[in-house]
Protein backbone atom coordinates (compact mmCIF):
# COMPACT_ATOMS: atom_id res chain seq x y z
CA UNK A 1 0.00 0.00 0.00
CA UNK A 2 1.32 3.42 -0.91
CA UNK A 3 0.81 6.06 1.78
CA UNK A 4 0.58 9.78 1.32
CA UNK A 5 2.30 10.93 4.53
CA UNK A 6 1.94 14.56 3.56
CA UNK A 7 -1.82 14.61 4.25
CA UNK A 8 -1.44 12.83 7.60
CA UNK A 9 1.22 15.19 8.98
CA UNK A 10 -0.68 18.27 7.86
CA UNK A 11 -3.58 17.18 10.05
CA UNK A 12 -1.38 16.41 13.07
CA UNK A 13 0.45 19.69 12.74
CA UNK A 14 -2.76 21.70 12.51
CA UNK A 15 -4.26 19.84 15.46
CA UNK A 16 -1.11 20.45 17.48
CA UNK A 17 -1.13 24.15 16.67
CA UNK A 18 -4.81 24.44 17.65
CA UNK A 19 -4.07 22.59 20.88
CA UNK A 20 -1.11 24.80 21.77
CA UNK A 21 -2.87 28.05 20.91
CA UNK A 22 -5.98 27.06 22.85
CA UNK A 23 -3.95 25.92 25.84
CA UNK A 24 -1.96 29.13 25.78
CA UNK A 25 -5.16 31.17 25.64
CA UNK A 26 -6.78 29.38 28.57
CA UNK A 27 -3.72 29.11 30.76
CA UNK A 28 -1.47 32.07 30.11
CA UNK A 29 -3.57 34.82 28.60
CA UNK A 30 -4.47 37.59 31.11
CA UNK A 31 -8.05 37.54 32.22
CA UNK A 32 -10.00 40.77 32.09
CA UNK A 33 -11.72 40.21 35.44
CA UNK A 34 -8.43 39.92 37.37
CA UNK A 35 -7.23 43.11 35.73
CA UNK A 36 -10.48 44.77 36.71
CA UNK A 37 -10.13 43.74 40.36
CA UNK A 38 -6.68 45.31 40.46
CA UNK A 39 -8.01 48.39 38.75
CA UNK A 40 -10.87 48.66 41.26
CA UNK A 41 -8.57 48.24 44.27
CA UNK A 42 -6.19 50.86 42.90
CA UNK A 43 -9.00 53.25 42.01
CA UNK A 44 -10.62 52.75 45.43
CA UNK A 45 -7.35 53.48 47.23
CA UNK A 46 -6.90 56.61 45.15
CA UNK A 47 -10.39 57.90 45.98
CA UNK A 48 -9.84 57.11 49.66
CA UNK A 49 -6.49 58.93 49.69
CA UNK A 50 -7.97 61.96 47.97
CA UNK A 51 -10.72 61.99 50.62
CA UNK A 52 -8.06 61.99 53.37
CA UNK A 53 -6.30 64.98 51.81
CA UNK A 54 -9.56 66.84 51.24
CA UNK A 55 -10.62 66.23 54.86
CA UNK A 56 -7.32 67.48 56.26
CA UNK A 57 -7.49 70.54 54.03
CA UNK A 58 -11.03 71.33 55.13
CA UNK A 59 -9.98 70.97 58.79
CA UNK A 60 -7.15 73.48 58.36
CA UNK A 61 -4.29 71.01 58.83
CA UNK A 62 -2.61 71.85 55.52
CA UNK A 63 -3.04 75.55 56.21
CA UNK A 64 -1.42 75.15 59.64
CA UNK A 65 1.63 73.21 58.55
CA UNK A 66 2.41 74.21 54.95
CA UNK A 67 4.36 77.45 55.00
CA UNK A 68 2.62 80.03 52.85
CA UNK A 69 5.82 81.73 51.69
CA UNK A 70 8.63 79.18 51.85
CA UNK A 71 7.84 75.51 51.33
CA UNK A 72 11.13 74.44 52.91
CA UNK A 73 9.95 75.91 56.22
CA UNK A 74 6.82 73.74 56.32
CA UNK A 75 6.35 71.32 59.21
CA UNK A 76 6.92 68.09 57.25
CA UNK A 77 6.81 65.88 60.33
CA UNK A 78 3.37 67.16 61.31
CA UNK A 79 2.07 66.79 57.77
CA UNK A 80 3.32 63.20 57.59
CA UNK A 81 1.81 62.32 60.95
CA UNK A 82 -1.60 63.77 60.15
CA UNK A 83 -1.79 62.26 56.66
CA UNK A 84 -0.67 58.81 57.81
CA UNK A 85 -2.99 58.83 60.83
CA UNK A 86 -5.99 58.82 58.51
CA UNK A 87 -4.86 55.70 56.67
CA UNK A 88 -5.78 52.20 57.73
CA UNK A 89 -3.14 49.96 59.28
CA UNK A 90 -3.02 47.86 56.09
CA UNK A 91 -2.07 50.82 53.91
CA UNK A 92 1.41 52.22 53.54
CA UNK A 93 2.29 55.57 52.09
CA UNK A 94 4.97 57.92 50.86
CA UNK A 95 4.43 61.65 50.50
CA UNK A 96 6.16 64.26 48.40
CA UNK A 97 5.43 67.91 47.70
CA UNK A 98 5.91 68.97 44.09
CA UNK A 99 6.88 72.60 43.71
CA UNK A 100 7.45 72.30 39.96
CA UNK A 101 7.40 69.58 37.32
CA UNK A 102 10.69 67.99 38.33
CA UNK A 103 11.55 69.00 41.90
CA UNK A 104 9.89 67.90 45.08
CA UNK A 105 10.29 68.02 48.84
CA UNK A 106 10.25 64.54 50.30
CA UNK A 107 8.05 63.67 53.27
CA UNK A 108 10.99 64.44 55.55
CA UNK A 109 11.61 67.81 53.86
CA UNK A 110 14.60 66.96 51.66
CA UNK A 111 14.68 68.76 48.32
CA UNK A 112 15.37 66.73 45.18
CA UNK A 113 13.90 64.94 42.21
CA UNK A 114 10.30 63.79 42.31
CA UNK A 115 9.48 60.11 42.34
CA UNK A 116 8.65 57.15 44.51
CA UNK A 117 11.62 55.76 46.39
CA UNK A 118 10.68 52.37 47.77
CA UNK A 119 13.11 50.28 49.75
CA UNK A 120 15.30 48.68 47.06
CA UNK A 121 15.94 45.61 49.20
CA UNK A 122 12.35 44.50 49.17
CA UNK A 123 11.34 41.67 46.88
CA UNK A 124 7.65 42.18 47.47
CA UNK A 125 5.61 43.38 44.55
CA UNK A 126 3.67 46.54 45.32
CA UNK A 127 0.77 47.90 43.38
CA UNK A 128 1.25 51.58 44.05
CA UNK A 129 -1.29 54.25 43.27
CA UNK A 130 -0.67 58.00 43.39
CA UNK A 131 -3.06 60.65 44.62
CA UNK A 132 -2.39 64.22 43.45
CA UNK A 133 -3.88 66.89 45.66
CA UNK A 134 -3.09 70.49 44.82
CA UNK A 135 -3.00 72.86 47.75
CA UNK A 136 -3.60 76.33 46.42
CA UNK A 137 -3.87 78.52 49.52
CA UNK A 138 -0.41 80.00 48.92
CA UNK A 139 1.17 82.12 46.23
CA UNK A 140 2.72 79.10 44.47
CA UNK A 141 0.36 76.12 44.60
CA UNK A 142 2.01 72.90 45.74
CA UNK A 143 0.86 69.51 44.55
CA UNK A 144 0.99 66.81 47.18
CA UNK A 145 1.79 63.40 45.71
CA UNK A 146 0.49 60.74 48.05
CA UNK A 147 1.72 57.29 47.01
CA UNK A 148 -0.37 54.49 48.54
CA UNK A 149 -0.10 50.73 48.56
CA UNK A 150 -1.57 47.82 50.50
CA UNK A 151 0.63 45.90 52.90
CA UNK A 152 -1.49 42.76 53.39
CA UNK B 1 -10.84 7.41 5.09
CA UNK B 2 -8.59 9.60 2.99
CA UNK B 3 -6.61 8.21 0.22
CA UNK B 4 -3.08 7.38 1.31
CA UNK B 5 -3.86 6.79 4.98
CA UNK B 6 -3.78 3.44 6.71
CA UNK B 7 -6.53 2.46 9.23
CA UNK B 8 -3.99 2.54 12.09
CA UNK B 9 -3.02 6.08 11.28
CA UNK B 10 -6.65 7.11 11.07
CA UNK B 11 -7.35 5.62 14.50
CA UNK B 12 -4.32 7.45 15.95
CA UNK B 13 -5.48 10.74 14.44
CA UNK B 14 -9.03 10.31 15.73
CA UNK B 15 -7.67 9.39 19.15
CA UNK B 16 -5.43 12.47 19.22
CA UNK B 17 -8.30 14.63 18.08
CA UNK B 18 -10.54 13.32 20.87
CA UNK B 19 -7.79 13.98 23.45
CA UNK B 20 -7.53 17.55 22.20
CA UNK B 21 -11.28 18.05 22.36
CA UNK B 22 -11.58 16.58 25.85
CA UNK B 23 -8.61 18.62 27.12
CA UNK B 24 -10.01 21.85 25.78
CA UNK B 25 -13.47 21.08 27.08
CA UNK B 26 -12.32 20.15 30.62
CA UNK B 27 -9.99 23.16 30.78
CA UNK B 28 -12.83 25.41 29.75
CA UNK B 29 -15.27 23.91 32.28
CA UNK B 30 -12.68 24.06 35.08
CA UNK B 31 -12.18 27.77 34.49
CA UNK B 32 -15.79 28.63 33.80
CA UNK B 33 -17.11 28.87 37.38
CA UNK B 34 -14.25 31.01 38.73
CA UNK B 35 -14.64 33.27 35.71
CA UNK B 36 -18.36 33.61 36.36
CA UNK B 37 -17.61 34.52 40.00
CA UNK B 38 -15.13 37.14 38.86
CA UNK B 39 -17.61 38.58 36.41
CA UNK B 40 -20.10 38.83 39.29
CA UNK B 41 -17.41 40.50 41.41
CA UNK B 42 -16.89 42.99 38.65
CA UNK B 43 -20.60 43.74 38.61
CA UNK B 44 -20.52 44.07 42.43
CA UNK B 45 -17.62 46.53 42.19
CA UNK B 46 -19.56 48.65 39.71
CA UNK B 47 -22.52 48.56 42.11
CA UNK B 48 -20.44 49.47 45.18
CA UNK B 49 -18.84 52.40 43.33
CA UNK B 50 -22.24 53.49 42.03
CA UNK B 51 -23.82 53.22 45.46
CA UNK B 52 -20.98 55.19 47.05
CA UNK B 53 -21.59 57.95 44.50
CA UNK B 54 -25.35 58.02 45.00
CA UNK B 55 -25.01 58.03 48.81
CA UNK B 56 -22.20 60.59 49.09
CA UNK B 57 -22.42 62.90 46.09
CA UNK B 58 -26.08 63.49 45.35
CA UNK B 59 -28.84 64.41 47.79
CA UNK B 60 -31.69 61.96 48.14
CA UNK B 61 -35.21 62.58 46.91
CA UNK B 62 -36.58 64.62 48.53
CA UNK B 63 -33.43 66.26 49.93
CA UNK B 64 -34.76 66.23 53.48
CA UNK B 65 -36.35 62.82 53.20
CA UNK B 66 -37.85 61.08 56.17
CA UNK B 67 -39.06 57.58 56.84
CA UNK B 68 -42.44 58.19 55.24
CA UNK B 69 -41.52 60.08 52.05
CA UNK B 70 -38.13 58.71 50.97
CA UNK B 71 -37.99 58.09 47.22
CA UNK B 72 -34.20 57.88 46.71
CA UNK B 73 -31.86 57.06 49.57
CA UNK B 74 -28.81 59.22 50.21
CA UNK B 75 -26.75 60.04 53.29
CA UNK B 76 -25.73 63.54 52.24
CA UNK B 77 -27.76 66.71 51.79
CA UNK B 78 -25.84 67.69 48.69
CA UNK B 79 -22.48 68.59 50.21
CA UNK B 80 -20.19 66.03 48.62
CA UNK B 81 -18.68 63.39 50.91
CA UNK B 82 -20.57 64.54 54.00
CA UNK B 83 -22.62 61.98 55.90
CA UNK B 84 -25.35 63.15 58.23
CA UNK B 85 -25.89 61.08 61.36
CA UNK B 86 -29.61 61.88 61.57
CA UNK B 87 -30.10 60.46 58.06
CA UNK B 88 -28.10 57.40 59.01
CA UNK B 89 -30.28 56.82 62.10
CA UNK B 90 -33.49 57.37 60.15
CA UNK B 91 -32.42 54.83 57.52
CA UNK B 92 -31.59 52.32 60.25
CA UNK B 93 -34.99 52.83 61.84
CA UNK B 94 -36.67 52.08 58.48
CA UNK B 95 -34.98 48.67 58.27
CA UNK B 96 -32.91 47.30 55.44
CA UNK B 97 -35.45 46.03 52.90
CA UNK B 98 -37.48 49.24 53.01
CA UNK B 99 -34.34 51.24 52.26
CA UNK B 100 -32.88 48.87 49.69
CA UNK B 101 -35.77 49.39 47.28
CA UNK B 102 -34.97 53.11 47.38
CA UNK B 103 -31.27 52.79 46.52
CA UNK B 104 -29.56 53.36 43.18
CA UNK B 105 -28.22 51.03 41.89
CA UNK B 106 -30.37 48.18 43.10
CA UNK B 107 -28.03 45.76 44.90
CA UNK B 108 -27.71 44.03 48.24
CA UNK B 109 -25.52 46.13 50.49
CA UNK B 110 -23.88 46.55 53.86
CA UNK B 111 -22.83 50.08 54.81
CA UNK B 112 -20.48 50.82 57.67
CA UNK B 113 -18.48 53.71 59.03
CA UNK B 114 -15.86 54.39 61.65
CA UNK B 115 -15.07 57.84 62.98
CA UNK B 116 -11.27 58.08 62.91
CA UNK B 117 -10.62 61.66 64.02
CA UNK B 118 -12.26 64.25 66.21
CA UNK B 119 -11.31 67.49 67.89
CA UNK B 120 -11.07 68.11 71.60
CA UNK B 121 -14.01 70.08 72.90
CA UNK B 122 -14.11 72.90 75.42
CA UNK B 123 -17.46 71.82 76.85
CA UNK B 124 -18.47 68.40 78.12
CA UNK B 125 -20.15 65.90 75.78
CA UNK B 126 -23.63 64.73 76.56
CA UNK B 127 -22.86 61.11 77.40
CA UNK B 128 -25.18 58.22 78.20
CA UNK B 129 -24.59 56.93 81.73
CA UNK B 130 -25.89 53.41 81.31
CA UNK B 131 -26.56 50.71 78.73
CA UNK B 132 -24.49 48.04 77.03
CA UNK B 133 -22.03 50.48 75.56
CA UNK B 134 -18.67 52.10 75.86
CA UNK B 135 -18.48 55.84 75.76
CA UNK B 136 -15.67 58.24 74.99
CA UNK B 137 -16.70 61.43 76.74
CA UNK B 138 -14.86 64.68 76.15
CA UNK B 139 -14.74 66.98 79.16
CA UNK B 140 -12.68 69.92 77.97
CA UNK B 141 -9.80 70.74 75.63
CA UNK B 142 -7.33 68.57 77.55
CA UNK B 143 -9.25 65.64 79.00
CA UNK B 144 -11.69 62.90 78.19
CA UNK B 145 -13.11 59.89 79.98
CA UNK B 146 -13.54 56.30 78.83
CA UNK B 147 -16.58 54.57 80.32
CA UNK B 148 -16.92 50.85 79.62
CA UNK B 149 -20.41 50.23 80.98
CA UNK B 150 -21.72 46.80 82.10
CA UNK B 151 -22.27 44.77 78.95
CA UNK B 152 -24.69 42.13 80.21
CA UNK B 153 -22.19 39.47 79.22
CA UNK B 154 -18.43 39.01 79.00
CA UNK B 155 -17.09 41.50 76.50
CA UNK B 156 -13.83 43.17 75.55
CA UNK B 157 -13.41 46.77 74.54
CA UNK B 158 -10.32 47.50 72.43
CA UNK B 159 -9.33 51.03 71.61
CA UNK B 160 -6.20 52.53 70.12
CA UNK B 161 -6.04 56.32 70.11
CA UNK B 162 -3.35 58.67 68.92
CA UNK B 163 -2.78 62.15 70.33
CA UNK B 164 -0.44 63.85 67.80
CA UNK B 165 2.31 66.02 69.30
CA UNK B 166 0.70 65.71 72.70
CA UNK B 167 1.59 63.95 75.93
CA UNK B 168 -1.32 61.84 77.16
CA UNK B 169 -1.66 60.24 80.57
CA UNK B 170 -4.12 57.59 81.74
CA UNK B 171 -5.63 57.93 85.22
CA UNK B 172 -7.30 54.80 86.48
CA UNK B 173 -10.63 55.52 88.20
CA UNK B 174 -12.10 52.05 88.22
CA UNK B 175 -10.60 49.06 86.44
CA UNK B 176 -9.18 45.63 87.24
CA UNK B 177 -5.83 43.93 86.86
CA UNK B 178 -6.91 42.14 83.66
CA UNK B 179 -7.63 45.46 81.96
CA UNK B 180 -4.72 46.57 79.79
CA UNK B 181 -3.84 50.26 79.60
CA UNK B 182 -0.64 51.29 77.88
CA UNK B 183 0.86 54.41 76.38
CA UNK B 184 3.74 54.79 73.94
CA UNK B 185 5.37 57.77 72.33
CA UNK B 186 5.98 58.51 68.64
CA UNK B 187 5.36 62.08 67.49
CA UNK B 188 2.71 62.16 70.18
CA UNK B 189 1.13 59.53 72.40
CA UNK B 190 -0.53 56.28 71.41
CA UNK B 191 -2.99 55.03 74.03
CA UNK B 192 -3.93 51.36 73.81
CA UNK B 193 -6.76 49.98 75.93
CA UNK B 194 -8.20 46.50 76.31
CA UNK B 195 -10.94 46.58 78.91
CA UNK B 196 -12.96 43.57 80.02
CA UNK B 197 -16.53 43.99 81.17
CA UNK B 198 -19.33 41.66 82.21
CA UNK B 199 -22.86 41.82 83.60
CA UNK B 200 -21.84 43.93 86.56
CA UNK B 201 -18.30 45.15 85.91
CA UNK B 202 -17.69 48.57 84.45
CA UNK B 203 -14.36 50.30 83.84
CA UNK B 204 -13.65 53.97 84.09
CA UNK B 205 -10.52 55.82 82.97
CA UNK B 206 -9.56 59.43 82.57
CA UNK B 207 -7.16 60.50 79.85
CA UNK B 208 -5.55 63.90 80.15
CA UNK B 209 -3.43 65.34 77.37
CA UNK B 210 -1.59 68.47 76.43
CA UNK B 211 -3.32 70.60 73.84
CA UNK B 212 -3.74 69.05 70.41
CA UNK B 213 -5.93 69.98 67.47
CA UNK B 214 -7.06 66.47 66.59
CA UNK B 215 -7.36 63.05 68.23
CA UNK B 216 -7.25 59.92 66.08
CA UNK B 217 -9.09 56.66 66.72
CA UNK B 218 -6.77 54.16 65.04
CA UNK B 219 -8.87 51.11 65.87
CA UNK B 220 -11.93 50.43 67.97
CA UNK B 221 -14.14 47.44 68.78
CA UNK B 222 -16.37 46.27 71.58
CA UNK B 223 -17.18 42.61 71.18
CA UNK B 224 -18.78 39.91 73.27
CA UNK B 225 -17.16 36.51 73.62
CA UNK B 226 -19.46 35.41 70.80
CA UNK B 227 -17.99 38.25 68.67
CA UNK B 228 -21.24 40.23 68.56
CA UNK B 229 -20.60 43.94 68.24
CA UNK B 230 -21.65 46.24 71.09
CA UNK B 231 -22.05 49.99 70.61
CA UNK B 232 -19.26 52.49 71.16
CA UNK B 233 -20.09 56.17 71.41
CA UNK B 234 -18.29 59.47 71.20
CA UNK B 235 -20.67 61.53 73.31
CA UNK B 236 -24.01 60.33 71.98
CA UNK B 237 -22.76 59.53 68.46
CA UNK B 238 -21.79 55.99 67.49
CA UNK B 239 -18.09 55.87 66.64
CA UNK B 240 -18.58 52.73 64.61
CA UNK B 241 -21.78 51.39 63.11
CA UNK B 242 -23.14 49.38 60.24
CA UNK B 243 -26.41 49.10 58.40
CA UNK B 244 -27.60 46.68 55.76
CA UNK B 245 -28.03 43.01 55.05
CA UNK B 246 -26.48 40.56 57.47
CA UNK B 247 -25.31 38.08 54.82
CA UNK B 248 -23.05 38.51 51.82
CA UNK B 249 -22.74 36.67 48.54
CA UNK B 250 -20.33 33.76 48.70
CA UNK B 251 -17.62 34.80 46.26
CA UNK B 252 -18.86 37.86 44.52
CA UNK B 253 -18.91 40.79 46.90
CA UNK B 254 -16.96 43.99 46.46
CA UNK B 255 -16.12 46.84 48.81
CA UNK B 256 -15.57 50.52 48.17
CA UNK B 257 -14.06 52.66 50.91
CA UNK B 258 -14.08 56.44 51.16
CA UNK B 259 -12.78 59.05 53.60
CA UNK B 260 -15.68 61.31 54.48
CA UNK B 261 -16.81 64.02 56.88
CA UNK B 262 -19.40 62.88 59.39
CA UNK B 263 -21.87 65.40 60.81
CA UNK B 264 -23.46 64.57 64.15
CA UNK B 265 -26.84 65.75 65.43
CA UNK B 266 -25.37 68.98 66.81
CA UNK B 267 -23.58 69.81 63.56
CA UNK B 268 -20.09 68.89 64.79
CA UNK B 269 -17.96 67.38 62.03
CA UNK B 270 -15.80 64.29 62.54
CA UNK B 271 -13.59 62.51 60.02
CA UNK B 272 -14.72 58.99 59.15
CA UNK B 273 -14.03 56.01 56.94
CA UNK B 274 -17.13 54.90 55.08
CA UNK B 275 -17.43 51.52 53.44
CA UNK B 276 -19.96 50.18 50.93
CA UNK B 277 -20.06 46.42 50.51
CA UNK B 278 -22.29 45.09 47.74
CA UNK B 279 -23.00 41.74 46.17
Amino acid sequence: MVMNKKGFFYFVEIALVIFLVTSFFFIFAPRAEITYQKFHDSSDLKKFGFGIMKSLDSRGILLNYIDAADMSKSNFTALRVYINSGLTETTNSQIEYAVNSTNCYSESGNYGNCGLNLNKNTTKEFQVTRVDYTYSKRSDPVTIHLYLWRIL
Amino acid sequence: MSKGQSPVEFIIVVFLFLIILVTIFTTFIAKLNPEIDKAKEQESCLNSDGLAISLLKAPGVPVNWNSSNMEIFSLTNGTEDYIYYDKWLTAKSMEYMNVRVKTIPDASFLLSYQIYAFKPKNSADSCPASGNATVVCRYNLTSLQIKALPSGTNATFNLKMFFPFSTATITDISSESDDIKTTSSANGTIVTLSLHTNATDSDLLNITFSQTNMIFVQSVSYKTAGTANLPVYLGDTSIVDSFGSAGTGVNSYCESERAVSFVDKTGEVFLARFSVLTW
